[in-house]
């Protein structure tokens, strides 16, 4: 198998919290801390009232798991890793309904699974010095949002034959307005 | 004696088609045991190479499962002592219940009631595990978290009631075949002695049924520590070490839990995949020291057997 990788669409990865959160933004570090078990109270990253830091995360069988450890947890120190004690949910909805209903909490989603339960931090890039930015279209496809990635589609080598026309049907105008409808974001 | 022929043939014939069917149970029979030994094998063969990186101590007594680290650890202690928590906890809350309620059922309720309640018992067995889950995670967890006053409505208590209600069933279902198996004269005898009711059903019939009774916990305890789904669901999935009665109040993770959520994910042949066996192994021999414990009390108690 020589695989072969394709984008197919941009995805932001909203940090969201309960809409009883003061907060609007945090920075990378901060996600880093809470994430790692370093920061446990909300008053250790800046709010106060809320208690300890309930840290929602995927499992470990979710590529956003591993996204989210690559592109926070470990930025500022690669030795990091995920809390025993994070609390682990088997999906986007299980995050959503979880973080919607528990005032302390902090977790993270796909950007397509965003609802008004619950509230999208801005996220201040690694370094800090540089205002927070909020997830959108332009600043996913920009890469100024710092959890944004790339969705692909892999084939075994070459794209030939219907694997072909299906994937140039996913790249087509066509293919990329059902990006956009499903809630990604489309590669132009 | 002309017409004694035919009748011959006919029993023979029906002497081949009965060894036959005789032979069909026989291997049936064996079948079952030929499965539980291919399982033990093939768990053994897919969990045993993990010893080649990880020793049987560090697997057991680690503190740490952290299966996507580099390097990886696969400490197992949190997720014995998850699942241990949370079937203890079910045991707690379903044994008294499930007992109180075949009591009532085989004893006290008119035989009507008895008609109505028990379909209605086994149909709690008939709700799929998933479902119990969704209830757990958007209405029983939220609203002990609410009257507990805790930070967040993923816990092992969620996951211990909610598995007492899923063993409930089998409890009841075989503690209540149990006191229906006292002979009446027991209870008759016990009455015409001058006892009360309350008397005759504590010190006649759930001493006389007290090894059915005892089959009937262990069995629920089998269905309560094998259970994924639920504790998937709403015990948050947290690898931590449970400390003291307070962990009842915390997110923990067990064994099952975590082998349904990282099995689908993980690199065949991996480590992880050998370690996610291991786990497996560990639930197989726990389930299977249960039933030969159950075996061995049942056989040594004296009363009727259900």
């Amino acid at each position: 198998v020589t695989p072969n990788e394709i984008p197919i669409a941009h995805d932001g990865i909203a940090v969201i919290v309960n809409p009883s959160n003061p907060l609007s933004e945090i920075s990378v570090e901060k996600l880093s801390d809470i994430y790692s078990g370093k920061a446990k109270s909300w008053s250790d990253v800046g709010a106060k009232g809320l208690g300890d830091i309930q840290a929602i995360s995927r499992d470990p069988s979710s590529g956003t798991y591993d996204s989210f450890k690559e592109m926070v947890i470990q930025k500022p120190d690669k030795t990091r890793d995920y809390a025993a004690s994070c609390v682990q949910t088997a999906s986007n909805e299980a995050v959503l309904t979880t973080v919607g209903q528990t005032k302390g909490a902090i977790g993270y989603i796909g950007l397509a699974y965003v609802n008004d339960k619950v509230k999208v931090l801005g996220v201040i890039p690694l370094g800090g010095g540089k205002p927070a930015v909020k997830p959108s279209e332009s600043t996913v496809r920009d890469n100024s949002y710092p959890i944004s990635r790339l969705l692909y589609l892999y084939t075994d080598g070459v794209p030939a034959g219907n694997v072909k026309t299906y994937i140039d049907w996913g790249l087509s105008d066509e293919g990329q307005k059902i990006v956009k409808e499903v809630g990604y974001i489309t590669l132009k | 004696m002309a017409q004694a022929a035919p009748v011959k043939i006919k029993h023979s014939v029906r002497r081949v088609a009965e060894s036959v069917i005789e032979r069909i149970i026989q291997v049936a029979g064996f079948l079952a045991v030929v499965f539980v030994l291919l399982i033990l094998v093939f768990l053994l063969r897919e969990s045993l190479p993990i010893f080649k990186d990880y020793s049987l101590g560090k697997l057991l007594a680690g503190r740490d499962w952290r299966p996507t680290s580099d390097p990886a650890l696969f400490g197992m202690l949190p997720l014995i002592l998850g699942s241990i928590f949370v079937t203890v906890g079910a045991m707690v809350v379903s044994v008294p219940l499930g007992v109180g309620c075949a009591v009532f059922v085989a004893e006290i309720a008119s035989p009507r009631m008895k008609e109505i309640l028990k379909p209605l018992i086994e149909m709690l067995a008939a709700i799929p595990s998933v479902v119990y889950g969704f209830l757990g995670l958007l209405l029983l967890g939220p609203w002990l978290a609410k009257i507990l006053d805790l930070p967040i409505g993923q816990f092992g208590m969620v996951g211990a009631i909610l598995l007492a209600f899923i063993a409930i069933p089998t409890i009841v279902s075989v503690c209540e075949d149990a006191l229906s198996a006292v002979p009446r004269a027991f209870r008759e005898n016990s009455l015409a002695l001058g006892a009360t009711r309350w008397q005759t059903i504590a010190r006649v019939t759930i001493p006389a049924a007290r090894s059915g009774l005892f089959a009937a916990v262990l069995l629920g305890l089998g269905r309560a520590i094998g259970e994924t789904m639920t504790v998937l669901m709403v015990t948050g999935n947290s690898p931590v070490i449970p400390e003291g009665l307070k962990a009842f109040l915390k997110p923990l993770a067990t064994m099952t839990a975590i082998i349904a959520q990282q099995m689908g994910e993980t690199v065949y042949g991996s480590d992880h995949y050998h370690a996610l066996f291991m786990l497996g192994l560990l639930l197989f021999l726990a389930s299977l020291a249960v039933s030969i414990i159950s075996d061995v009390v049942i056989r040594r108690m004296p009363g009727v057997r259900a």
